[in-house]
């Protein structure tokens, strides 16, 4: 039961990283090389602010993230967007700007490790095993988001304009969508994704400056494993990446999550390059 | 005159500014400092712009190979107590070795998917090698590594001695990078980025390319490594360091990833930026991201690309175009320049040879998209392929060329083709165009040809030195190249950029790149689609003197006019099946073929 509880609680710090990470590759056609400060920036930011109270604090820090999400889009993306420069060119954009907020982020918070209190005391036991329930708060509000990204993204207009940008831009602009306009929704709804990361990550453990290349690379690995789509790969990439190193710690390999998520990563890439959920071309046109 | 000061600047350029430095920096301690770690840096960019840069594989495991040649070097030196030049060979050695094994299993990887593997390996890397603390002294580090000595003097790290030495490995470094640029090699790595379906076309491997890149930039990774030991006479695990890619990563991009002169550049502006840090007592964080996101907004291919976008303007094209854009000779007086439609394209000899396709079937997945078509293609005839859209006549060239999966039996000259790649069907004399012109964009319209001509008896190793063999091996493509595109009368154009070009030049190109290979047969998948009439009828024109010149060809396109000038015989498919077959006037008079055309009933 404890393996499926590290599992679960795993994922639900992840899953809303690697949904970040997906929706802005797949919108922006980039992988955020700054998605780890953000996540710091954010559990930082929840943690300075915990006298205010769980809830202000929480609210405060998703609506310092979507700003500085924005401010990235604004900053590091469309500029050189207007400059024709290549996704690569953009990526390396955003390890810039998140430079610029780790940078931030130690100058305002501090460069010690950050932690919030639990929003909810006390333990309780589930078939012998015993949990803490601010444990089980951040699966269930991982769940709950991830509920609503699904309605979004599935049941509403706005969601379904978000798939046609991300699949094809030029055909969506001719069919009179602004997809520069959802290119910024998607940062927006990305910054969502990283804040709730943040604010779990700090609440379970915690976050300092140092931490951002881990927190970088475990949601690259789970996006990768997942395939790089949809919200069904983000949740397969982060529970089997979750898995993987709840494992190596039950056996008694803690410290050595690295080569876990190495091993995980080359397993499941052997078997399936594009990741378990991604798909190749089949009978392509050349 | 303009020539021999070009070449001699070339020449004495590198050495003569490191010259410069050496001596400008060697009163001052700080100065020197500076200077050895810009050799050092220079060194490891380089090696990241050969597998970034010209191979577009982002290998970002570099940085951990670049560490163990370090630490390799090291333990080489304290621990067998060999001699620090034995050291650096074994560093060498080891990083080229490990960069190999890492290719070897990633080669399926996309870009992204490559980088997030190699990026997860650097970090599982780190964490075990701190674990072995007999080889990197664990999370300590190793201390009072030895300094080396040369002919009794000693070399140590932050002296002008030391400097001298990195000073010499960086301009070999150099001359190796202008001279991959030059070659054949770099040319095949460009493709490698720009198109591998290219470089697959012209015969060329896309996999031992790439296991090429890998080796020889994992060996300049390592020799980095071993400089920054020695050097720094302290190592740990910084070596390996997230900060350390980043500023790996930036030196690159930001200097020009793919120009010769990137890694200069890049190493430049990053001393530039961590002075300006230093000098305005900002952290090194905050100047380097504000100054990344200001160079990436002004436009790709960093500062060497602004400058080459500059000099293109003000024509300095000799320092900042990508060196690989070298210049082309003038066209041989022999050449005439204007061709009649009788003359063969080339003269030479084609051994005869035969195409036979038995009961070939491709299925994707419930679809049947060709069932069971059976022809034949001898050399010396044009054969025309037609059917409409959809009816698996592009599929059928796909079988052919390995680039699907078929069942059946496609063999020449009595030897099976199917499940072959498609470098070994090319390099077994049967070549193809594509329906979209494949070409690489970044190349002129000769280097596009000539990546035809690089394979062959120059291996890689002497292709990367350029050596006298490799010289005039390039020569000799060279002029072949131009004397192809001047038979197409495309010779004045030899020096312009394929990017640049009309889609029907692209078409033209890359029938002559294909004849480069000298195939016996020649597949051309729709070569008349969205030309003028005109140069359809050019097309035409041409197909019949390559078959004037003793090549097969096959030919398929929707234009019936350009089939009936072009083709001697005629095959219809419809539905994946052969609906008819004989001479154009037969076949365009056949009540199944005018049915499957026009949709008129049987």
């Amino acid at each position: 039961m404890s393996l499926i509880i590290a599992t679960l609680s795993g994922a639900a710090v992840l899953v809303p990283l690697v949904v970040a990470m997906n929706l802005l590759f797949r919108v922006s056609g980039v992988a955020n090389f700054g998605a780890g400060h953000f996540t710091v920036f954010a559990g930082s930011f929840a943690a300075y602010f915990a006298s205010l109270g769980a809830f202000t604090s929480a609210l405060l820090t998703v609506l310092a993230t979507v700003v500085a999400s924005v401010v990235a889009y604004f900053t590091a993306i469309l500029p050189a967007r207007r400059a024709n420069v290549a996704p690569i060119g953009l990526t390396i954009s955003t390890l810039g700007f998140g430079l610029v907020l780790g940078w931030l982020t130690h100058e305002i918070f501090g460069g010690a490790a950050h932690n919030i209190e639990p929003w909810v005391g006390g333990t309780v036991e589930i078939l012998g095993t015993r949990v803490s329930v601010q444990r089980l708060v951040v699966i269930g509000a991982a769940a709950v988001l991830l509920f609503c990204l699904y309605l979004i993204f599935d049941r509403t207009l706005i969601g379904r304009t978000l798939a046609a940008v991300a699949q094809d831009s030029e055909l969506a602009e001719m069919y009179g969508v602004r997809s520069r306009k959802f290119e910024l929704l998607a940062w927006v709804v990305g910054g969502v994704g990283l804040a709730a990361g943040g604010l779990f990550q700090a609440s379970l453990a915690s976050v300092s400056v140092d931490t951002a290349p881990i927190l970088l690379v475990n949601t690259f690995v789970a996006a990768v494993i997942g395939g790089l789509g949809s919200l069904a790969g983000s949740v397969a990439g982060a529970v089997v990446l979750s898995a993987g190193i709840a494992v190596t710690t039950e056996i008694g390999f803690g410290g050595k999550e690295s080569v876990v998520v190495l091993l995980v990563l080359a397993a499941v890439l052997v078997v399936r390059p594009r990741g378990l959920f991604g798909s190749g071309a089949i009978g392509e046109r050349v | 005159m303009r020539q021999v000061w070009g070449t001699g600047l070339k020449m004495a350029g590198a050495p003569l500014v490191l010259l410069l430095v050496g001596i400008f920096s060697s009163s001052n301690d700080y100065l020197i400092y500076l200077a050895t770690a810009t050799a050092v840096a220079y060194i490891l960019t380089s090696a990241f712009n050969i597998i970034y840069g010209y191979a577009g594989v982002f290998n970002l495991a570099l940085v951990a190979i670049y560490g163990l040649g370090a630490f390799t070097a090291v333990y080489c030196v304290v621990q067998l107590e060999w001699s620090f030049w034995l050291s650096g060979l074994a560093a060498t050695a080891v990083s080229a070795l490990v960069s190999v094994l890492i290719a070897l299993p990633s080669r399926r990887l996309d870009e992204l998917f490559l980088a997030i593997a190699t990026l997860a390996f650097t970090l599982a890397l780190t964490d075990l090698l701190i674990d072995w603390e007999e080889f990197t002294g664990g999370a300590v580090g190793i201390f009072a590594i030895p300094s080396p000595t040369f002919f009794g003097l000693d070399l140590i790290g932050g002296f002008p001695e030391y400097y001298w030495l990195c000073a010499v490995f960086a301009w070999a470094i150099f001359v190796i990078s202008r001279r991959i640029n030059a070659s054949g090699l770099g040319r095949r790595f460009v493709a490698l980025r720009e198109g591998p379906r290219v470089l697959a076309a012209v015969g060329g491997s896309m996999g031992s390319t790439r296991l090429v890149a890998f080796g020889i930039s994992g060996a300049f990774a390592g020799l980095a490594g071993w400089l920054y030991a020695f050097f720094q006479l302290s190592l740990s695990q910084d070596t390996f360091s997230f900060q350390r890619l980043t500023i790996l990563l930036l030196a690159t991009i930001l200097g020009g990833a793919g120009f010769l002169y990137g890694p200069v550049v890049g190493v430049i502006v990053l001393v530039a930026f961590g002075e300006l840090s230093f000098a305005s007592g900002q952290s090194q964080d905050l100047v380097l991201g504000v100054g990344i996101i200001v160079l990436i907004a002004l436009g790709s291919g960093g500062v060497a690309g602004v400058l080459a976008r500059l000099g293109e303007r003000w024509n300095w094209r000799r320092f900042w175009v990508p060196a690989k854009a070298t210049g082309v000779g003038p066209v041989p007086r022999d050449i005439p320049q204007q061709r009649g439609e009788s003359q063969p394209i080339v003269a030479r000899d084609v051994e005869p040879s035969e195409l036979v396709l038995s009961d070939v079937t491709v299925r994707f997945g419930g679809t049947v998209a060709v069932d069971g078509v059976s022809l034949t293609l001898r050399t010396g005839e044009s054969v025309g392929l037609i059917g409409p859209n959809g009816a698996g006549k592009t599929t059928l060239f796909n079988a052919v060329t390995g680039d699907v999966r078929a069942t059946g039996s496609i063999k020449l000259d009595g030897r099976e083709l199917l499940g072959l790649t498609p470098e070994k069907v090319v390099n077994g004399g049967v070549a193809r165009t594509f329906q979209s012109p494949h070409v690489i964009p970044d190349l002129t319209l000769i280097e596009n040809l000539m990546l035809a001509g690089d394979t062959g008896s120059v291996g890689w190793w002497r292709q990367a030195l350029l050596t006298p063999g490799a010289r005039k091996h390039d020569r000799g493509v060279r002029e072949r190249a131009m004397r192809m595109l001047a038979e197409f009368e495309l010779a004045g154009r030899a020096n312009e950029k394929a990017g640049s070009q009309t889609y029907g030049t692209l078409r033209l190109m890359e029938i002559a790149r294909n004849l480069m290979m000298n195939p016996s047969l020649l597949l051309l998948d729709e070569p008349g689609a969205g030309l003028t009439e005109h140069e359809r009828d050019e097309v035409a024109s041409v197909v019949r003197r390559l078959s004037g010149s003793g090549l097969g060809v096959l030919l398929v396109d929707h234009n019936l006019s350009l089939i009936r000038a072009a083709c001697d015989r005629v095959y219809v498919v419809d539905h994946g099946q052969v609906l008819a077959t004989g001479t154009p006037d037969e076949v365009f008079a056949h009540e199944g073929v005018i049915s499957a055309y026009l949709g008129v009933p049987r």
